[in-house]
């Protein structure tokens, strides 16, 4: 390790927890959110210094990228009643975007419990015994894994059944979504009047772009970083960026074309996984020699459905309102 | 016992989550609330990352990669939930702050 | 054959609920029944295999620890498994026939169905599961789909209640994860069995120990961590209140038990679990009384799921004990059961008096604890069930609560630490003030003739049934302690004339 490379990881870990702290003690919500997202970004830059460049696709598209997205969005939600406050009610002031004043006693309560916290941290690292993890017994299954990069080989093989759950909270969360905003959520989607036609030009050129290089990441999740999530948020954003743009995204679709969107990868993983059961194999394990294959099939569907469910949360969370959004008459207090 | 990129990463593991934990208390908005819950997420991220290098042979360990990004995944997935209720109660009631009490 | 076994727990509630979500909202009841059926006969082939051929693992994928993730059953695993499928069945039951009711069809109650079963799938994940990180993801499904149930009806309260549940639940799986990475940089491994023999007292194992029990705790609603409980469990629909009280919160007390004994065991010391101890009792006390205060029926009900929390986390410092050199003794047993125990009487009787709350709220129009007078004359079935129900959580004879609550206070004597009987008598105190505050209303006769609106019969009869249950399991003893004992790490030391091994 160079002493420039120790610099450089320490500015930067230092520049995490620095926009960590702003993103929470930002005076304004966007200041937050914009703080917030540097914080994404950030952190993808210190997984490709530790050589993860898996999971800096995944942060940066996923963690910074579609959550950045979705918080802007909202955004709007939380602060555009501030003009009705005085008139309407007090509730739809700025009330509670900035942090309320500590006094000074609770102020060295939370500066004292946080020097506790560190201190106790640090002699935790330093003490940490070396586990060894599990590198040379991934290794050494790589073989038999059917593909050849060994990151997709754990999620997709090794640790399949995290996957597969993983794409069942994505499923799950779009239900709790739905629960929140209530059933009107994709119906309200309505086409805006004025498209601008530049953006209408930028965007029938880019989506195609867009769904040929989510196809080529899914491919390259065989051999190099990619695979299903990276392929599915790029999917997901074509999708978002058609709606930004006023193409009608889920109005078109019939109920059980958008429900059988979000489901498909989820059924699918879970299909593949219980054919195994009849043919004498363990929950979740492919054939020998036809893995490769079946992994395939599983990250095409999986990618497709998140994808669609990304897709999904952000049109229903667009539903979900505002202070002055349609839902006014039910103000309670 | 010289420093390796591994360890810094590790210690700021533990400050992320520091701020996370001060801000979920400490924040009253809604929205920071859960902008605090997704830094402690990215803590035990960092420090799982951070392990994989210390580990490594020839490449990194993969099986924290992968669990890393599964946890992503679980845990944009529930921001997205928690937005959209924070955003429902917002639009049915006008609040966006606990009420009674400061607590998460 | 035991690969079918052990995952069809896991894969029927999870076929069922994406069968559902394609069903007609009419057809959904029926059908998401019929699932619950078949679980529930899934965990009774699961649990007869496991007490015919002792403990079963089957490795997911083909792949074994550690690279891989493994299931086990064993007897604590089977007892958790049918608590939930015995009480789920009688909830759903109910749950049918509550959400088909013209006033309560509000919201979005046709999603009740596949929350439900993503949340039992979940439930049985977590009893199944034996890897660290992947128990993380099944804490996650169950969190997410349970604060979904929580704000089914859409009223701005259970909003309220059910962010601030969705937001500690978060906290309380973010801690969870980082002790978790801890442990995996430590030990290089998430497999429960191969932790348990690496797994040490050092200062980095110390942490994340501290750091997996609090996210568990916050779950699990422990004092002073349970300050997100009431307002979530009492805003939501009766079946779910139900659900959330008597089943969501043993999932995490579960984890904690299986952790506390398979993996921790040398890394525990007399002072953690007095601690833990020192929490339960406070928490028995604090709830019960809270509970005593309170003026909504609902809030009484979930406050005193604070209070009954709280018995369970005195198991600790009785089987603690063990750790610390003072030999294999027969109390450890009595704590052990007493614990489970009291995880199985509650999970009834709470369901039980939850739904019976919930037919005095459909029937007189409000959740005052006033206006319940002459509930015995005019709906007599609940209110037996409800006090079915009060019976158990007070622990009087025979009962299930009196088998739970008896055989801690034996093992408080016999171990010496004779300071948590005085506790145990003190929550039982304040619980029959509650329970008997509402049973003198119930008694009341009426002053005036407000009439009462029509409750089905059904919803009566699934509350009476869960109050039932929670009586006779004090009956069934000898099943359940066979069952209990399986892989158990006491089960040496029963005694086989108390009841033990007898197949």
């Amino acid at each position: 390790m160079s002493g420039a490379d120790i610099l450089f990881d320490f500015l930067l870990a230092a520049l995490l927890v620095l926009l960590a702290w702003r993103a929470l003690a930002a005076p304004q919500l966007y200041q937050a959110a914009i703080f917030f997202i540097a914080f994404g970004l950030a952190m993808a830059l210190a997984w490709t210094r530790m050589n993860a460049p898996d999971v800096a696709l995944a942060e940066a598209a996923i963690g910074a990228g579609l959550l950045g997205v979705l918080l802007i969005d909202s955004l709007a939600a939380f602060t555009r009643g501030r003009e009705r406050g005085e008139a309407g009610s007090k509730h739809c002031a700025d009330e509670g975007t900035r942090a309320r004043p500590m006094p000074r006693v609770s102020q060295a309560v939370v500066a004292a419990a946080g020097v506790v916290f560190a201190a106790v941290w640090v002699t935790a690292i330093l003490r940490m015994p070396e586990g060894g993890g599990l590198t040379a017994i991934a290794g050494a299954a790589m073989p038999e894994s059917g593909v050849a990069h060994p990151v997709t080989a754990v999620l997709l093989n090794f640790r399949g059944y995290d996957t597969w759950l993983e794409v069942g909270v994505l499923l799950l969360a779009m239900l709790g979504i739905f629960c929140a905003v209530g059933k009107t959520g994709f119906e309200r989607e309505q086409r805006p009047a004025h498209i601008d036609p530049l953006i209408n030009w930028l965007v029938r050129f880019l989506v195609p772009l867009m769904v040929l290089v989510s196809g080529y990441i899914l491919w390259l999740g065989k051999t190099a970083p990619g695979g299903a999530f990276q392929s599915g948020v790029i999917l997901g954003a074509a999708g978002i960026l058609l709606r930004i743009a006023g193409f009608r995204t889920f109005g078109r679709l019939p109920v059980w074309a958008w429900k059988t969107g979000l489901v498909f990868g989820f059924a699918v993983f879970l299909a593949v996984g219980a054919a195994a059961l009849p043919a004498g194999r363990s929950f979740l394990e492919y054939p020998a020699e036809t893995a490769g294959a079946w992994i395939l099939i599983v990250e095409t569907a999986c990618a497709l459905s998140i994808g669609f469910t990304l897709l999904a949360f952000f049109v229903c969370l667009n539903a979900a309102g505002g202070c002055d959004g349609p839902r006014q008459p039910n103000r309670t207090n | 016992m010289s420093v390796e990129t591994h360890d810094i990463y590790m210690v700021a593991a533990g400050l992320v989550f520091a701020v996370g934990l001060g801000g979920v208390f400490l924040c009253r908005h809604f929205f920071r609330k859960i902008i605090a819950t997704k830094m402690l997420g990215a803590a035990a991220f960092l420090l799982l990352v951070s392990v994989s290098r210390r580990d490594a042979l020839d490449a990194p360990d993969p099986v924290p990669h992968a669990m890393v990004i599964t946890g992503i995944v679980v845990a944009v997935s529930a921001s997205a939930f928690a937005l959209a209720l924070a955003r429902r109660i917002r639009a049915e009631t006008g609040q966006s702050t606990f009420e009674e009490g400061d607590a998460p | 054959m035991s690969g079918l076994l052990v995952t069809l727990p896991l894969i029927l509630p999870i076929v069922g609920a994406l069968v559902c979500l394609f069903l007609p909202a009419r057809a959904r009841p029926w059908f998401g029944l019929a699932a619950s059926l078949a679980i529930t006969l899934a965990v009774l082939a699961l649990a007869r295999a496991t007490v015919l051929s002792g403990e079963l693992t089957h490795s997911l994928g083909g792949w074994a620890p550690p690279l891989g993730i493994a299931l086990r059953v064993d007897g604590l695993a089977c007892v958790f498994l049918l608590l939930t499928a015995f009480v789920g069945l009688p909830v759903g039951v109910y749950a049918a026939k509550y959400f088909a009711l013209p006033a309560e069809a509000k919201g979005e109650a046709f999603l009740f169905w596949p929350l439900w079963l993503f949340l039992w799938a979940a439930m049985n994940g977590i009893y199944l599961s034996v890897d660290l990180f992947n128990l993380y993801v099944v804490i996650e499904v169950l969190g997410i789909s349970a604060v979904a149930l929580a704000i089914l009806s859409g009223r701005p309260a259970a909003l309220l209640g059910g962010l601030r549940y969705l937001l500690a639940a978060l906290v309380g799986s973010m801690a969870y994860l980082l002790g978790v990475a801890l442990i995996y940089g430590s030990f290089g491994t998430l497999d429960l069995t191969l932790l348990g023999a690496l797994a040490d007292t050092g200062f980095t194992t110390r942490l994340a120990l501290s750091l997996i029990l609090t996210g568990l705790l916050v779950k699990t609603a422990l004092f002073p961590l349970h300050f997100w409980l009431p307002s979530a469990h009492a805003s939501a629909d009766p079946p779910v209140s139900a659900i959330l009280s008597s089943l969501v919160v043993k999932a995490s007390f579960y984890l904690i038990l299986r952790l506390w004994v398979d993996v921790f065991d040398a890394t525990l010391t007399y002072a953690i679990g007095q601690a833990m101890g020192a929490l339960g009792a406070v928490a028995v006390v604090w709830g019960s009384y809270q509970a005593l205060r309170q003026k909504s029926l609902k809030l009484m009900v979930a406050h005193s799921t604070v209070g009954q929390v709280g018995y369970l986390f005195l198991l600790f410092p009785l089987i603690t004990v063990a750790y610390e050199g003072l030999g294999d003794s027969p109390w450890l047993v009595h704590a052990w059961t007493g614990g489970i125990y009291q995880a199985l009487a509650h999970g009834f009787a709470k369901a039980a008096m939850f739904l019976a709350v919930g037919i005095f709220v459909l029937a007189t129009g409000t959740d005052d604890r006033e206006s319940i007078v002459n509930m015995v004359g005019r709906l007599p079935m609940t209110t037996f069930a409800f006090a079915l129900a009060g019976v158990s959580l007070i622990g009087l004879p025979p009962s299930g609560g009196f088998v739970a609550k008896w055989m801690l206070l034996k093992a408080a004597f016999s171990s010496g630490q004779w300071w948590w009987a005085p506790m145990v008598l003190w929550g039982s105190f304040l619980t029959a003030g509650y329970v008997f505050m509402i049973l003198r209303v119930a008694f009341a006769p009426s002053r005036g003739s407000d009439r009462l609106r029509p409750v089905p019969r059904v919803l009566e009869a699934a509350a009476l049934a869960l109050g039932i249950g929670a009586i006779l399991i004090g009956f069934r003893a000898e099943e359940i302690l066979t069952l209990i004992d399986i892989e158990s790490p006491f089960a040496d030391l029963v005694d086989p004339n108390e009841g033990g091994i007898s197949p």
